[in-house]
Order: structure tokens, then sequence, then C-alpha cells
């Protein structure tokens, strides 16, 4: 069983890890393509270029304002002198606070505040002049956004392994997530595929030990349940088929010993018999006591001769039980000898009109009797006035017989039991019922019985109609 | 190679890697020396350094990017414990455009520095920097000051503005994106530049004299 787990973690972890090498190969092309060398110089080079423009551009800017700064303070102009772009005197420009508070901590080289320059120098006199100029629209933003460019592209070229791993260590993490979860499915799996297995061998252990009750009881979906089910059909099979074996062959162990006790006890009975009744019948004296007890000798003599006769009877039914021979047959003709038969103590309940099925006649009358004096003896062991009802359908493919007595009934627990050849409550040897089956059988049929304790007996037979190549 | 081969080259493999940690050594930043002085009303140092900013933060600084320095301040007493201080990040900027150095130190402003050498002298000799106010020591009795360095070659800042960068916009990204986990690893590879450390002589805040450059 390990092997089979271990194979189906290492194929789902082979599943899981196979993709992600081409993955992570074409993932790290694409990084090593974005941090392209020479592409990222040729973008550098022209960001460079354009930032070079932009400080061409501050430098002239810067040269204007010194030139006009050089003026001014030749003139003795002081204070906050404010400039357009082209060096003229702009007193009516507005500058942002925060660009006119660093003019005036500025120093002679020209500064750029935002969009503004901004310088402050001594004049001819000795007096502080500071100067703010604008800018040409749109200059200092766009070195901003070079200056920006540039430091991202230094950031990139500096960071290369911290950014490699910004990107490496999510996927590993993720990915390392993602095996974890196929790992805990191919253990969900294993276990799903793995436990009913391993419980179907245990199974298979106890039932080649002789445990005909082993089952796996474990169900699962697919084929390991179907496989499931598939040994617990077995197993119910196979004990059926031992329990049905046990039961011929004890079967056939009574049939053999049956067939020896009526040899070996009908044969001396009729000696027996006569012996008695020539005792007493050559007694000629005039003893009257003692001609009375040979009489009484002989009465219990010749009775219990008659009791053993019957049981050699039923042994010698039991022992020559002959195979049945079913045929096309109407049962009425059967159920009227019956009613004859046992007159006011069998009810029969057939609808009127012939009843056909497929039966022995002469092994199902003598199945029949059995079941009928078992419910007339149960009757009377009840107290209850002997009386069996016996009904008769033939439907749905079958001929269905019943046999209800009112009797004191059958314990559960012995059921199954007494159709056993050696099972009986009442002390005799408890063939009637054996027969019984061993006829129903011979027809291909079943025979149950229902019954509650105290309340009676239903013995139900079911014989098919058809033959059974036609079934 | 024989026996004497393989020692050879071992010796100077290991030659070679003391010579490299030397020279490291050599770039090293370092505090020189701590000069505690006194204006009206607060204790203020001035720092002489070495190796400062040194080539990774110029080379960084060149590129466009930002650097930091965090410095941190603290009055020890007798005993050895902080009675006071405070912490200080410079921010060093080099713009591309104006082609000027910048040291920005809190509420001191921004000094504009046209050059490295303008840079390194700013470092070697430091303005006072406020430490305590004087008012807190009045009863501290003998002191001594400790100042610590640490460099940021790519100040934090920077880091966070390089993070959208490299995976996006906040904004852009559900609360546990994979934006968040591409920049919480990217900020796990941020390099540091060093530090150094170093105390002053023990004084007393009363007696120093007043801070002139």
């Amino acid at each position: 069983m390990h092997g089979i787990r271990t194979r189906l973690f290492a194929a789902i972890l082979l599943a899981a890890l196979v993709p992600a090498v081409p993955a992570a190969l074409l993932v790290n092309n694409l990084l090593q393509r974005s941090r392209d060398a020479s592409l990222e110089r040729h973008l550098v080079d022209g960001l460079e270029a354009g930032m070079e423009e932009s400080r061409l551009a501050l430098a002239a800017s810067r040269e204007a304002l010194v030139r006009a700064g050089e003026d001014l303070a030749a003139g003795r102009a002081a204070g906050v002198v404010i400039l357009d772009a082209d060096g003229r005197l702009a007193p009516q420009l507005a500058p942002p606070a925060a660009v006119l508070d660093a003019a005036r901590r500025a120093d002679p080289r020209p500064q750029p505040v935002g969009d503004w320059l901004v310088m402050r120098r001594a004049n001819a006199a000795g007096d502080d002049l500071t100067l703010v100029q604008p800018l040409p629209a749109g200059l200092a933003d766009r070195a901003g956004r070079l200056a920006d460019a540039l430091a991202t592209a230094a950031a990139l070229r500096l960071d290369r392994g911290a950014i490699l791993r910004g990107y490496v260590a999510p996927f590993l993490l993720i990915y390392a997530a993602l095996l974890l979860a196929a790992l805990g499915l191919a253990a969900l799996l294993a276990r799903g595929v793995v436990g009913p297995l391993h419980a179907t061998a245990r199974a298979a252990d106890r039932l080649a030990a002789g445990d005909l009750e082993a089952r796996v009881g474990a169900d699962g979906p697919g084929e390991v349940g179907a496989l499931v089910r598939a040994f617990d059909g077995m197993a119910e099979r196979l004990g059926t088929q031992r329990r049905e074996l046990a039961r011929l062959e004890k079967l056939a162990a009574w049939r053999g010993m049956s067939r020896i006790l009526a040899h070996e006890i009908k044969n001396p009975l009729t000696p027996i018999l006569l012996a008695v009744q020539e005792a007493r019948g050559s007694y000629r004296g005039p003893d009257a006591a003692h001609a009375a007890v040979l009489a009484d000798c002989e009465t219990i003599v010749r009775e219990e001769v008659e009791g053993l006769r019957r049981l050699v009877a039923s042994f010698a039914d039991f022992a020559r039980l002959p195979a049945p021979e079913p045929r096309d047959d109407d049962l009425r003709p059967l159920l009227d000898d019956l009613a004859r038969l046992y007159g006011e103590r069998l009810l029969v309940e057939a609808a009127a009109g012939p009843l056909p099925g497929r039966f022995d006649a002469e092994a199902l009358r003598r199945a029949l009797i059995n079941l009928i004096d078992n419910g007339l003896g149960a009757c009377a062991r009840a107290g209850r006035p002997e009386r069996v009802r016996l009904r008769a359908a033939s439907a749905a493919g079958a001929l269905v017989v019943s046999v209800a007595d009112e009797g004191d009934g059958i314990p559960p627990e012995n059921l199954e039991r007494v159709f056993d050849p050696d099972f009986s409550t009442r002390g005799g040897m408890g063939l009637g019922l054996a027969i019984v089956r061993g006829v129903v059988e011979g027809h291909d049929g079943s025979v149950s019985l229902e019954s509650m304790p105290g309340r009676g007996t239903t013995a139900t037979v079911r014989l098919p109609t058809l033959p059974q190549e036609a079934r | 190679m024989g026996a004497r081969g393989i020692l050879t080259a071992a010796v100077f493999a290991l030659l070679l890697a003391l010579s490299i940690g030397e020279t490291a050594r050599a770039e090293t930043p370092r505090i020189l020396a701590l000069e505690p002085a006194r204006t009206d009303s607060l204790l203020v140092c001035r720092l002489r350094t070495a190796g400062l900013p040194g080539p990774e933060i110029l080379s960084t600084l060149r590129s466009g990017l930002s650097s930091a320095v965090d410095l941190q301040l603290e009055v020890l007493d007798g005993r050895g414990r902080a009675i006071d201080g405070r912490v200080l990040r410079l921010r060093l900027d080099y713009d591309l455009w104006d082609e000027v150095f910048s040291i920005a130190h809190g509420d001191r402003g921004v000094t504009r520095l046209p050059d490295d050498a303008a840079l390194q002298a700013w470092f070697d000799r430091t303005p006072w920097l406020p430490v305590a106010p004087l008012a807190a020591l009045a009863n501290a009795g003998p002191v001594r000051l400790r100042a610590a360095l640490r460099l940021h070659a790519i100040a934090p800042s920077e880091r966070e503005r390089l993070g959208e960068v490299v995976s996006g916009p906040d904004g852009q990204e559900v609360s546990l994106g994979l934006g968040k986990l591409i920049r919480y690893f990217y900020r796990g590879g941020a390099r540091e530049g060093g530090g150094a450390t170093a105390d002053s002589p023990p004084f007393a805040p009363g007696e120093l004299a007043h801070a002139r450059d």
C-alpha cells in the first residue's frame, strides 16, 4: 500500500513540478530580457541626451540672468528684482512665496527653484540684490521627469538582485503554497484510494483464514468503490455457498444414516410383533391376570412398534427422497386430494379453476403433507383447534403455496435451523421440514417461514413456473 | 600542481583576502571625533568623520538616487545610561539638472553643495548639530556624548518610490495583491551602507564653550 501512496505522491508532485520548470525558464528569460543591458544603455543614453539639453537650456537662462544681474548691480539696483523671461523688469509677475524665500537665501550662482531661477549678489554699493526670473515654460517639469527616469533606471540597475528577489520570492511563495495544496490533495487522494485497498487486503486475509463474515464495509466512489463492493459481494456469495455446501454435506450424511437406521430398525419389527402375538396366543392357562398382563404387553409392544414404523417410514422417506421431476401440471387435483385427506382440519383457499405450475406432484404432495402435519401439531401444542389454512396462487412466474397455522409458533432464533434434519424442539428427529426443503429446492424453488411465537406460523413455498433453461 | 604550489597559492589567496579586507576597512566610514559645545539653550556637537560620504553613496547620488544618513546623538550619564538625545536623518541628493548636491536635515533646512569636495568637507567637519536642551542636563553631572552613524546607500524614502515602480502603485492592488508581495520582498533587499559609533570624553555641560564656526 505504501507503494501506491508513494507513487501517487510522486506523480502529483511531478505533475506540479514539471510544468513549473518551463514556466520558470520563461519567466527568467523575460526578466533577463527586460533587464537587457544594451537596451537599458540605449534608454539611459536617450534620457541623458534629454537631460543634457535641459542642462544647456538652464545654462543659457543662467548666463542671461548673470548678465542681467551684472547690469543691475552696476546700476546699483537693490532688493528683490523680478525679471521676465527676456530679462526685462517685470514687477507685475508674482513668484510664489517659497521662491522668494529661497531667493533671499540664494548665492551668486543662479539656482532653479520650481519654474523660477533665483540668485543673490551684491550690487556696486555692496547692497543685496536678489533676482528672480521665470524659466522657459515647462523646462523645470521636463528636467524633473528626466531626472526621475534616470534615477529609476539607475535604481533598477543598482538593485537588480533585490528586484529579482522581489519577483522570484513571491513566485516561489505562491508556488510553494500551490505545491503544498497539491501535496494535501495527494494525501487526500491517497487516503481515499489506499484506505479502502488496505481494508480490502485485510478482509481478504480474514476470508482466507476462514472468516466468512469478513467484509470491507467502507464504500467509496469510482473504481476503488467498485472494487470494494465487488469484494464484499464475492465474500457474501462465498459465505452463502460455503453454508449451502455444509448444509448439503450434512443432509447427505443424514440421508446415509437414515437409510441405515431404516434398514436396521425396520427388519426386526415384524418378528418382534409376531413374537409377542405368539406369546400372548400361546397362553391357554386359567390365570386371567396373567392373560391380562400378556394382552397389555402385546398392546404396548404393538403401539411402540407402530411408532417405530412411523419413525422408520420418515427415515426411509428422507433417505429415499428421490430427485423431483417437475413437469407442467395443475395444482388443483393435488389440493382436492389434500382436502379430502384432512377433511375439516384443512381449509383450502384458492381461486376457482386450474392452478397451472411446474412441479412433481408426488414430491410436492409429500412436502405439503409435512407442512400441514407440522401446522396441526403446532395447533395441538398451543391448545387450539387443529386447523390449518392452505392458500395457493399462481403469479409472477411462480406458484406460491402457503400453509398457515395458529399454533405455538417458532422463536426467531430457530427459524433458519428448523430446516436442519437434526433440529427439533419437540423431541423427534425433525425430518419433516428437512424433507420439505429438499423437495422445494429440487424444484429450484424456495421455502420461507414467518412466525410469531404463540400466534402461529406461515410457511410459504415458491416454485418457478418455467423450466430452468427458459428462465 | 604539487603540494608546494598549492601552499603558495593558498598563502597568496590569504594575503589577497587580507588586503581586500584592509581596503574595505580603509573605506569604512568612521567618526574621528565628537566635539560638544553649547548655545544659549542647547547642547550641540560637531562630528569629524572620515570615509563619508564614501564611494557607494557618491555613486548612488550621481545616478540621481537619494541616500540617507541616520545620526543618533545621545547624552550618557556617568553610568553610561542615555539621559537625552535625538536622532537626525540627513537626506542626501544630487540634482541631475542643476548638478549640485544637497543635504536636507530636518528643521535646519537644505544645504546646497556644488561638488564632491564640498560634500566631503561637510562630513569631514559637520556643522553644529543640536543634541539636547541644556536645561535637561543641569543636574546631570559629567556626561559623555555618543554618536552613531547609519548609512543608507539608497534612502528609505527612495525605496518607497522604487517599490511602487517595481510592483505598481498601491491603489491598483487588492489588499493581498501580488504587488504587495513583490514590494515586501523587494524591500528586503535594501542595501545598507555601514555605520560607525564614537563616544566623546566626559564633560560638564555647564562648562562647555559656546559653539563657534
